[in-house]
């Protein structure tokens, strides 16, 4: 082996690259220092944003009032905020015997909501894996799904209450049914879109198949699972709205049909309002979930 | 096992005359007439090759000769036309994209799929080997090029592989990342020495590196040289650039070709 000539000019490169290093570390920490405080810039912004992202609602509000104390419209047809409020009020504080209260119609709504969602939503679930994990399982299930899909969930109403009567089940099967279409396209295209070159990695490192599931399957499908969480509420909400004003005798459809009966706007746009804030409250939650459990992009997300 | 004659009376000390003879019972790969092609492109013909339990060896190769297929191969991942392919069980890879799972830490992402005892301590020490004890509860996507090959590496070598393969696993990095990268995998194989087969389009790093050098064209594998050289090497030494130039030629490549 010999270290002749050519290796002292190799320790010449190396002594260049050192007396280069200094240099390098300066950048390098100037880089740092600059980056945290863009950081705190960027949380003001989003801060500001969000004031001014207030600011279109209140103007409405404001001209909504306006419209019925300048009697530019008849508070009949529109009643003013502040009237809204105090029937809100009026609803939660006394029991009528055209409406009852709001919180025993909000109670009722919750529990056709709730059953609804939780079957269709676990449903869906179960057969997205079914499809999503086997060929067999796809031929079998995908094409009924793929068929549901295309219903129309409305057009459904007649038959469900010829099948099921006007009780809680065509309610609760219409509501499962408009929350799990959401969830189960979502979920099985999840699945199916996972990065192949993971799959190849589970092999590599001979993963079982519950590994393969827990570690790569799943959490590469929950992005996609919580979008259709997201529309499966929606979707949901809005067929809960729709149930709940056929043949009911409670919850927040039956105040709106009463409300309409009676002519009374008041009633119905404060159950409309509570319908807005429901489906608020649960974009909420689920946006929750995802900053919780998608927190492994939020590398990416910052980056851009 | 053909050894191009013409190597051998050129190297001299530095590039050893011949291959050592294979020992059987040493062996951790053994490829015998690998054909293996999609529809009508068949990309290896009749592919020989073996790997002897320590040595490390390079396998070059043109972009699109087929390095990717045999190691897919090797993995088990695409089946055979014909021929035979044995491995041994306990082998490991590095992929080219590392391949972390993004949504598992760095920690998890070295500690799955680790069997028996003491997973979390193996992947631990795995993890301070590469320097990145520091950054286990990390997620993957906030790792720089370098340090998620890093990640990989120790991943891999977690499993105390006798085979660890090397999928071009520098291919992404810049030229300095890459140097640092070289003295780590050297440091890593002098400790644990698996047998290592790392497939490579550059000729430098594959000089710098490997006991062996195989070359991949023509769907066959043929060898190229072997080398005793101390390391780390000077890549300027006569013999080191006379072998360059050797090899570059023989994968077809002329300084023209280079330029154009």
């Amino acid at each position: 082996m010999s270290t002749t000539s050519s290796s002292s000019t190799v320790v010449d490169v190396s002594d260049a690259s050192t007396a280069d290093a200094p240099g390098f570390v300066v950048a390098g920490s100037a880089t740092a220092t600059t980056a945290a405080p863009a950081r705190t810039r960027r949380r003001l912004r989003l801060g500001g944003s969000a004031w001014r992202r207030a600011i279109s609602p209140l103007v409405l509000l404001i001209i909504w009032q306006a419209v019925g104390e300048l009697k530019l419209m008849s508070t009949q047809k529109l009643p003013e905020p502040t009237q809204v409020i105090h029937t809100a009020y009026t609803l939660v504080v006394t029991h009528s015997a055209a409406y009852g209260t709001l919180q025993g119609a909000l109670t009722a709504s919750l529990e056709r909501w709730g059953i609804g969602f939780v079957t269709g939503g676990v449903a869906a679930l179960l057969l997205a894996l079914i499809a999503g994990l086997s060929r067999r399982g796809e031929d079998t299930v995908d094409p009924l799904m793929q068929m549901l899909r295309t219903l129309p969930l409305f057009g459904l109403i007649p038959v469900f209450e010829v099948w099921f009567g006007i009780d809680l089940l065509p309610k609760v099967l219409l509501i499962a049914l408009g929350t799990a279409i959401p969830i189960y396209l979502n979920t099985f295209s999840g699945i199916r879109s996972v990065d192949g070159r993971l799959g190849e990695l589970a092999r590599a490192l001979k993963l079982s198949y519950r590994e393969k599931l827990w570690h790569i399957i799943l959490p590469g499908a929950l992005p996609s699972i919580l979008v259709g969480l997201r529309q499966g509420l929606a979707t949901g909400l809005l067929a809960l709205v729709v149930a709940e004003q056929i043949n009911a005798n409670s919850g927040l459809g039956f105040i709106i049909n009463q409300g309409a009966q009676f002519l009374n706007n008041n009633v119905i746009i404060v159950a409309l309002l509570v319908y807005t804030l429901l489906g608020l409250i649960t974009d909420w939650v689920v946006r929750i979930i995802e900053r919780r459990s998608l927190a492994w992009r939020r590398g990416i997300e910052m980056a851009k | 096992m053909s050894v191009d004659s013409q190597t051998d009376r050129q190297t001299g000390d530095v590039v050893a005359a011949t291959a050592q003879p294979l020992d059987d019972s040493r062996r951790v790969a053994h490829v015998r007439d690998l054909h293996l092609g999609f529809g009508e492109r068949e990309i290896l013909k009749g592919l020989n090759l073996d790997i002897q339990a320590g040595e490390f060896v390079t396998l070059i190769g043109r972009s699109g000769a087929g390095k990717t297929t045999l190691l897919r191969a090797l993995m088990g991942f695409d089946a055979p036309t014909s021929g035979e392919v044995e491995i041994t069980d306990e082998q490991a890879i590095a992929f080219q994209d590392a391949r972390l799972v993004p949504w598992r830490s760095v920690r998890k992402n070295v500690a799955l799929g680790l069997r028996g005892n003491d997973i979390q301590e193996r992947a631990a020490s795995a993890l301070a080997e590469v320097g990145l004890a520091e950054r286990a509860d990390n997620w993957p996507l906030t790792l720089s090029g370098g340090e998620a090959q890093r990640v990989s590496l120790a991943r891999a070598l977690a499993r105390e592989p006798k085979i660890l393969i090397l999928d071009e696993p520098f291919g992404a990095l810049d030229a300095l990342t890459r140097i640092a990268m070289h003295e780590l995998v050297l440091r890593l194989w002098k400790r644990h020495k698996p047998a290592v087969l790392m497939v490579t389009h550059d000729i430098d790093e594959a000089i710098a590196l490997a006991d062996r050098i195989l070359i991949l064209a023509d769907g066959q594998v043929s060898e190229a040289a072997t080398l005793t050289t101390e390391r780390p090497r000077d890549r300027y030494q006569p013999e080191l650039v006379k072998l360059r130039e050797r090899l570059l030629t023989r994968l077809g490549f002329s300084a023209v070709e280079a330029l154009s």
